[in-house]
């Protein structure tokens, strides 16, 4: 197992939840027997995903199986359970709705370019396409063999003794609002014309990306300090976000497994409330700052570095199922106050394209987290979504009214009747 | 497509309500497919839920006593024809039942359970002097001991855990309630046997842990309020 899929296999329950979705929505309602077929063709090209996570006497271990997945229908509330609970003991399943085709996935097995590059050669497979298939559309072909650098743990090749440490930051402001029930999961999808996004962030000198995180803390600082700027309840730390960051960009990778990392973002609203621009200036600049080959090799280097520190490795998986939650609560929960995954934009060749109507991405969400958002760009839309625990819907109500005001339309589906 | 006024979104999914803002939609859509499930599936949220590991634990836990009782009252049956020693083994094996199920049940809320426990004990003893003759050691010594230990139990866990105090502080409160049972416990004895009231023991244990009990005091009151204790031991 790669470095994030040890400490991600160990968080395996509704509170800690390391499982996220990708999912495609087709322009027809799908077809389950053909969809099986697809499924049975695809599985041959990912032996990754032919495999079940087992718990052994120190780590979890992936053990190969035939056993054929499992295809169920959607619920509600989407990613309910917890990894080990999911379809006949892979850790992932497929879920399906009407047009909808869904891959619950456990992190521990891989992150959302592993995913999508096996939703779309799926989705391929069940639209019989047999064009050109490139792997950086995250489509393969399934008549090749594997490639064994696709199941290589690329974090230990960038791993360099002796780096400085990372500085830890301080604990995050954390979200006045109310947690909800046991396995209540709220999902507001807000769809985004992608040409109007661009538009907005290009005039401000950003990226869509950057454009994003802006608006998302300029959401969270509302939700701590009210959307008229009075303080609702003291800030207890900066508003920090997570920003997952894909190394294959950035390291030269084939690998299907886990390959990425997060950097914060952050504002701090004891200084006051900041305005959007100033928001964007900072995250622009914070984002450049912190796109740099060498802060990664660093952080990589704490993460493989704390693997194999010796206490750690010959710790039982019992004491490392016990502990694993708290320290990830302890030392990386505190330190943001929420997440945005962006997946990017999504090409896929026009032929399959025209048959598919959206992707959407569920981010992983830990329940003490309040709320996790994604957001992924597929034809002319962008599709954010956010995965919520909490009952109040401000930050999603903030976050779409900030960017309707804008003048980019936005049309809202919520999974709450 | 339905709108709604106040946050000024398009809202795809059809509900009379905003799921943002609460707001009446405005143009409802009369047919339109739900893009979420409205059913719920009943999903396992934890491999094993505590619930299933305490029934469990609590079948075992209530098994083993029954098989022990049946077996001690079989035997002293056919070999006696009467139940003369198997009741107390049978007295103690409910008496431990009821302990460890309390145990499990109640672990999270230890006042109670150790209010509770005491009064288990408390019947426990009665039944023990019941059985040998109406004994009345029960009264003036069983009991007070166990009154002694769940008092002292509650003043310790309401002044450390309660109250949330600095570690020196609650160290000092424990040890403090150690120096009273032990005192309590040798005054409870001397009464019943008729000896001399003055503490021996439970003096000394007194002298020993009275200079560590202040110490914790000191520290708490005085030494961290001039000195970083985390950067003085490399906390």
């Amino acid at each position: 197992m790669d470095n994030a899929g040890k400490v991600f296999a160990s968080l395996n329950s509704w509170r800690m939840q390391s499982t996220f979705r990708v999912s495609g929505t087709l322009r027809q309602p799908v077809n389950l027997e053909k969809l099986e077929a697809a499924l049975q063709k695809t599985l041959p090209r990912f032996p990754l995903f032919r495999a079940r996570l087992k718990p052994g006497f120190f780590w979890y271990y992936f053990e190969p199986s035939d056993k054929p997945p499992a295809i169920l229908p959607d619920s509600r509330f989407p990613l309910g359970e917890s990894f080990s609970a999911m379809g006949r003991g892979y850790p992932w399943h497929i879920r399906v709705y009407h047009r909808t085709v869904a891959l619950d996935c456990a992190h521990a097995l891989t992150d959302g370019f592993g995913a999508l590059t096996f939703l779309n050669t799926l989705l391929a497979e069940y639209l019989d396409y047999r064009g050109p298939r490139a792997r950086e559309q995250g489509l393969l072909d399934v008549s090749e063999a594997p490639l064994p650098e696709e199941l290589e743990n690329d974090f230990p090749r960038h791993y360099t003794p002796g780096l400085p440490k990372v500085p830890h930051p301080e604990p995050a402001a954390r979200l006045p609002l109310t947690q909800e029930s046991a396995g209540v999961r709220h999902v507001t999808r807000g769809l985004v014309p992608a040409a109007a996004l661009k538009q907005q962030a290009k005039a401000a000198g950003v990226s869509v990306g950057e454009y994003l995180n802006a608006a998302y803390l300029e959401a969270l600082q509302g939700c701590v300090l009210g959307e008229g700027g009075e303080a609702l309840v003291r800030p207890g730390g900066p508003l920090r976000i997570d920003v997952p960051v894909n190394l294959r960009a950035v390291f030269p990778s084939k690998s299907l497994r886990n390959f990425f990392l997060t950097v914060f973002i952050e504002i701090d609203p004891r200084l006051g409330a900041w305005t959007f621009e100033e928001i964007l200036e900072s995250v622009h600049h914070q984002m450049r700052l912190k796109r740099s080959p060498r802060l990664y090799r660093q952080i990589i280097s704490r993460n493989v570095g704390s693997e194999r520190n010796p206490f750690l490795r010959h710790m039982p998986l019992l004491l490392k199922n016990a502990l694993m939650p708290w320290i990830f609560r302890k030392w990386n929960l505190r330190w943001s106050t929420s997440g945005l995954s962006n997946l990017g934009l999504l090409t896929l060749p026009p032929e399959m394209a025209a048959h598919i109507d959206r992707f959407d991405v569920l981010p992983t969400h830990p329940a003490s987290r309040g709320l996790s958002c994604a957001a992924i760009a597929f034809g002319d839309r962008v599709s954010v979504c956010f995965n919520r625990t909490v009952r109040e819907p401000t930050v999603e109500r903030l976050f779409f009214r900030a960017l309707q005001a804008r003048g980019i339309p936005v049309t809202v589906e919520s999974n709450e009747v | 497509m339905a709108y709604c006024p106040e946050c000024g979104i398009e809202v795809s999914t059809p509900r009379a309500d905003c799921p943002l803002c609460g707001a009446a939609l405005q143009d409802q859509p009369v047919d339109a497919a739900t893009p979420f499930p409205v059913t719920v599936q009943r999903t396992r949220h934890e491999p094993y839920r505590w619930v299933d590991i305490r029934r469990i634990l609590f079948t075992g836990l209530s098994l083993l006593p029954t098989l022990g009782i049946v077996s001690v009252l079989a035997v002293n049956l056919l070999q006696n024809g009467s139940v003369h020693w198997a009741r107390y083994a049978v007295l103690s094996l409910v008496t431990g039942w009821a302990v460890l199920a309390l145990a499990l049940y109640q672990f999270r809320r230890p006042l109670k359970l150790v209010w509770a426990s005491a009064g288990v004990l408390a019947v426990f003893c009665f039944l023990l002097a019941l059985f040998n003759g109406g004994q009345c050691w029960w009264l003036t010594l069983a009991l007070p001991i166990l009154l002694t230990v769940a008092v002292l139990f509650h003043w310790v866990w309401r002044c450390t855990y309660v109250r949330r105090v600095h570690w020196a502080l609650g160290s000092a409160v424990i040890l403090a309630a150690v120096m009273a049972l032990c005192l309590a416990l040798e005054f409870i004895i001397a009464l019943n046997l008729d000896q001399d009231l003055a503490p021996t023991w439970s003096g000394i244990v007194c002298l020993v842990l009275a200079p560590p009990s202040l110490f914790l005091l000191y520290v708490r009151y005085r030494l961290s309020k001039k000195v970083d204790l985390g950067k003085l031991f490399h906390r």
